[in-house]
């Protein structure tokens, strides 16, 4: 049977977008042992597909720009539901109660940084950190193959 | 070990690893999972979910030697760890349990 030409580049390119070498090694393997086209055709989307999952996994991070936007269509969807006034009591409701819980975590995070500071144990973990981070230092050192340059 | 349980697909790959023993990479577990459900397996999630199974400790993977037939890519072999035996040991418990009691009706 001869290899569908479009399904390898496609298989090429994905490696080339970042899909493992061993998950396009696997599909040539299975390729040439006589898949039909239908499962060929499957798995490479399958591929694609799932590359595109992860790829939104890694990077969908809340963000100021993501909440507004999820704001506003909120606020436009209950304006189409109700009328002004209601979504103007909603929306500051809102803003009043986070922005109290906000305050409070302020405060709350405060008072036991200024706990920690008269108790002396904010001032000894720097002298710690820098005598960890020097041991790591050492172990890096120490790790890196002088043949190659890489840490190994 | 994790806290999560195991998903479904996880324990199946889990099993086919475990069948397979020092051969196990992509294709023969994405085979055996075809053979025991009867239902097409898509090879980029058997690879997916192997390395979300590593990520937890339950597999340990290593590269073998690259191959004329692929291209010139290695395979990747997997393995199952004790972490993952004692996770499958864990499921098939309570798998067992639940099942216990429950009429069979066989048609």
């Amino acid at each position: 049977m001869s290899r569908p030409r479009l399904a390898l580049a496609l298989l090429t390119f994905g490696e080339f977008l970042g899909v493992s070498a061993e998950l396009v090694g696997d599909l040539l393997e299975e390729i040439d042992r006589g898949r039909p086209l239908p499962w060929i055709w499957r798995q490479i989307l399958g591929m694609y597909g799932c590359g595109l999952i992860a790829v939104l996994r890694e990077r969908a991070r809340l963000s100021p720009g993501l909440v507004a936007l999820a704001l506003g269509s909120t606020m436009l969807a209950l304006a189409s539901l109700a009328s002004a006034n209601r979504v103007m009591q909603a929306w500051l409701s809102l803003y009043y109660v986070t922005g109290t819980v906000s305050l409070l975590a302020t405060m709350a995070s405060q008072a036991m940084g200024a706990a920690d500071r008269r108790s002396g144990r904010i001032a000894e973990m720097p002298a710690e950190c820098l005598r960890s981070y020097a041991g790591r230092d050492e172990q890096a050192k120490q790790s890196v193959d002088p043949r190659d340059g890489h840490s190994i | 070990m994790s806290r999560e349980s195991l998903g479904h697909f996880e324990l199946l790959v889990l099993l086919a690893l475990i069948r397979h023993g020092d051969e196990a990479y992509g294709v023969p577990i994405a085979r055996a999972i075809e053979e025991s459900t009867g239902k097409p397996v898509i090879l980029a999630s058997v690879y997916n979910t192997l390395e979300r199974l590593e990520e937890k400790g339950l597999v340990r993977s290593e590269f073998g030697e690259p191959t004329s037939q692929r291209g010139g890519r290695a395979k990747r072999y997997f393995a199952i760890t004790s972490a993952g035996l004692k996770e499958v040991r864990a499921a098939k418990r309570a798998l067992t349990t639940l099942w216990r009691g429950i009429p069979v009706h066989e048609s």
